[in-house]
């Protein structure tokens, strides 16, 4: 596949492997062609594809061969340029567009030298290709081709928008006048987004009686507004007019834009909304602020609102006060939300009135809201929510009250007495979040209940509370159901105490239970390893299993030798942690028992052997 | 319902200047993909478009291949148009014959593609797979 002049005597390998590629570029199966341009984009000669990109008889490999082209970048950059001086216009183009997609900005002067081509789609495609390189330097020459025809004007208007140079800002004013051109120049004043930039985009916001061009605009501000987020750009003289009275009309298509009430589709319908609101907060147009808080009702918009509303900050509030009766549950939600960052104390009661809302995300909003004032004083009119009919809900009233003063919290939770399990275990949730030492005796006796679900909430809580909490949770070791001892086991486990080590011995002395030999483990005391070493032969699998897991983390010869008696254990799982331990060990005795584990039957067994038998060598 | 125009080429200018030029016109929607394969992936989402505005050179699946796929498929008939630079007389040929229904040559005026999408938005496509081929005027 090299050019005719290069190409490589028959039958050489060179030969054979660029047939093979060139025939698979062009291959009608695509799994094929794909792994052909991988192998083509960096073992291919690059002049070769360049030929093949000039096939007019194969689009397929044609465009297989571009393909590989880009991919290759560098690699592919001097025979690209070479063939923009190809006599076909075609091959050129092709060049062209490829050179913008390999991202390699030494292409940049090549493609501008092509500004000036006799084939006006050459000219379309290294403007394309300019805009995709992001070449400032090439943005003189790009103003030039915006008096060429109308097709190179619009790449060329699209390119400087691209590129964002903002020497490109007074040319592409003179054409807001160009019918075809109108709105990519509005665009790409949008995206350079300088002060300059807005003051043009202002006057068209004003001016246009047209629809789409006022959506346009306002989607290219929008467009400025987020690049320039400190709105440094605020105060010059067209974009300051628009928050005069004398621009209600603008005000009115905003609150129109917002309410959704304008011919919008698509994408862009959320993208104008939001510039819609990104236009009132730069502007601090407070008599639309209720509109701002209203468009909330979309759900597509209201993450951007929040944003707003939050940077308002005070202005705001009276608004969003409002907003909290509005009879959109989104509205509601959103007011809830703002007011819990940006209300105060005064703000409480009509947030804590919608945590009867009949709507969970409201219910919700308002919880979060009280948690974020701090204000516990409605801590009571939270605490029914824990037993909401949404588990959302019930989780949100876990998470507020968690981030409540632990007295007033205490005390509600006491207070409420409690009974029945759906009650209990979030009660305990938020006990074992927000501890304090009034909690104990409540906790305790909660302990003793019937269900067992009670039962691991209060040995979590118990885990909560300050001091030695060992003692306090021992008897939960012995508990019927295994939930409960787990739990309990694990609270002893962290604590890593004398008495902690005590309670565990004693328990893995008393019965085979896999969760006592993990947190016997999990002891991390060179002590446990004897009692560990005789649950090796326990009879039952998960038994053997923790063991061995347990075990992992004391490496010492002794314990090899224990352990790598049960390479011929009869359970694969067993065996895979065997494996794992000798592994791990590094110890010259494992090799016998590695050798054997290496042919083991189970393909994960043998791996992991295999894997440390290789290190070892 | 508003009839659907999809547009399909790797080009983001010519996707602005294809919003550009057909976005006036009344009760259609447009929508855009970068390469046949993303093409194919909105069909199946969206259903078949009343027009496909198509390139021929792209990465990924071409303007030819999507064409045969496209026309593989059992959905309404969609009207596909052509987009071909000047020169280009065999992919036009290769793309009538595997189903196109009219083309256009880059550079283009608006009016020139407007003219032709409104033509097949008025005579829908034929359910048979024969060409007709209808060019820009």
């Amino acid at each position: 596949m090299t050019p005719e002049a290069t190409t490589p005597a028959e039958g050489s390998p060179a030969a054979s492997l660029e047939d093979a590629l060139r025939a698979a570029l062009g291959s009608d199966e695509r799994d094929e062609r794909a792994t052909a341009i991988r192998e083509a984009s960096t073992r291919a000669d690059p002049e070769a594809l360049v030929v093949l990109m000039g096939d007019h008889a194969d689009s397929i490999g044609r465009n297989a061969a571009m393909d590989a082209l880009t991919r290759g970048g560098a690699r592919s950059l001097s025979a690209l340029v070479r063939a923009l001086r190809h006599p076909d216009p075609e091959v050129v183009m092709f060049a062209a567009g490829v050179l913008g997609k390999t991202r390699d900005r030494a292409a940049i002067p090549h493609l501008v030298g092509l500004l000036t081509h006799l084939d006006v789609n050459v000219v379309q495609q290294a403007i394309e290709s300019l805009a995709q390189l992001r070449a400032s330097s090439a943005v003189g020459a790009l103003l030039a081709t915006l008096d060429e025809d109308p097709w190179l004007r619009f790449a060329a208007v699209h390119a400087l928008g691209e590129i964002g140079d903002p020497r490109a800002v007074g040319k592409l004013a003179t054409l807001l006048g160009d019918e075809v051109a109108r709105d990519a120049v509005i665009g790409a004043l949008g995206k350079i987004g300088t002060a300059e930039a807005l003051e043009h985009l202002a006057a068209v916001l004003r001016e246009s009686p047209e629809p789409d061009a006022f959506m346009a605009c306002l989607q290219a501000i929008g467009a400025a507004l987020d690049r320039h987020p400190d709105l440094k750009l605020v105060g010059r003289s067209a974009w300051a007019g628009l928050r005069s009275p004398d621009a209600g009309d603008v005000h009115e298509r905003l609150v129109q834009v917002l309410a959704a009430e304008a011919p919008l589709e698509g994408d862009d319908a959320v993208d104008v909304r939001r510039a819609a609101a990104a236009v009132i907060h730069a502007l601090r147009l407070r008599h639309l602020y209720t509109a701002l808080v209203v468009a909330g009702s979309d759900a597509g918009l209201r993450q951007s609102l929040e944003f707003y509303v939050l940077a308002l900050g005070a202005d705001i509030v009276p608004t969003l006060r409002l907003g909290l009766s509005a009879s959109s549950a989104s509205v509601r939600e959103l007011a809830c939300q703002s007011l819990g960052a940006l209300g105060g104390d005064e703000d409480a009661p009509a947030i804590a009135a919608r945590l009867g809302d009949e709507v969970p995300g409201v219910r919700m909003a308002a919880l979060g809201a009280l948690a974020r004032l701090g204000n516990g004083k409605h801590a009571h009119r939270m605490l029914p929510l824990l037993m909401d009919g949404s588990e959302e809900v019930r989780r949100a009233a876990v998470d507020a009250l968690t981030r409540l003063d632990a007295q007033v919290v205490t005390l509600l939770l006491l207070t409420a007495r409690a009974q029945h399990a759906t009650h209990l275990v979030p009660t305990l949730a938020v006990m074992a979040a927000n501890p304090h030492p009034d909690q104990l005796g409540f906790v305790e006796r909660c302990l003793g209940h019937e269900a067992p679900e009670v039962r691991a909430a209060a040995v979590r809580a118990l885990a909560a509370q300050r001091g030695d909490v060992v003692a306090r949770v021992a008897r939960a070791v012995h508990d019927p159901d295994a939930a409960v001892r787990r739990a309990a086991l694990e609270v002893i486990a962290t604590s890593r105490s004398a008495l902690a080590r005590r309670i565990l011995l004693q328990a893995l002395d008393e019965g085979t239970d896999a969760d006592v030999v993990r947190a016997v483990g999990a002891l991390d005391d060179l002590a446990v390893v004897p009692p560990l070493v005789r649950h090796l032969a326990a009879p039952a699998v998960d038994v053997r299993l923790a063991t061995v897991a347990a075990l992992r983390r004391f490496a010492s010869p002794t314990i090899v030798r224990h352990v790598a008696a049960l390479a011929t254990d009869p359970d694969a799982g067993v065996r895979e942690e065997v494996a794992r331990l000798l592994a791990a060990s590094g110890d010259p005795s494992a090799r016998a028992a590695l050798e054997r584990l290496s042919v083991d039957p189970a393909g994960a067994v043998a791996e992991i052997a295999r894997g440390a038998l290789a290190e070892a060598a | 319902m508003a009839a659907r125009i999809l547009i399909v080429d790797d080009s983001s200018v010519m996707h602005a200047y294809h919003r550009q030029v057909l976005s006036g016109l009344p009760d259609c929607r447009l929508s855009f993909a970068r390469h046949g394969q993303e093409a194919l992936a909105k069909i199946e989402e969206e259903g078949a478009p009343a027009v496909i505005v198509l390139d021929i050179n792209m990465p990924v699946m071409d303007g030819l291949e999507f064409l045969r796929r496209l026309r593989a498929l059992s959905i309404p008939r969609a009207s596909v148009i052509i987009v071909s630079t000047e020169g280009k007389d065999d992919d036009l040929q290769r793309g009538l014959e595997a189903g196109a229904d009219g083309y256009v040559r880059k550079p283009f005026k608006p009016k020139e593609l407007q003219d032709l999408v409104r033509r097949f938005l008025a005579t829908p496509a034929r359910t048979d797979a024969a060409p007709r081929a209808a060019v820009s005027p």
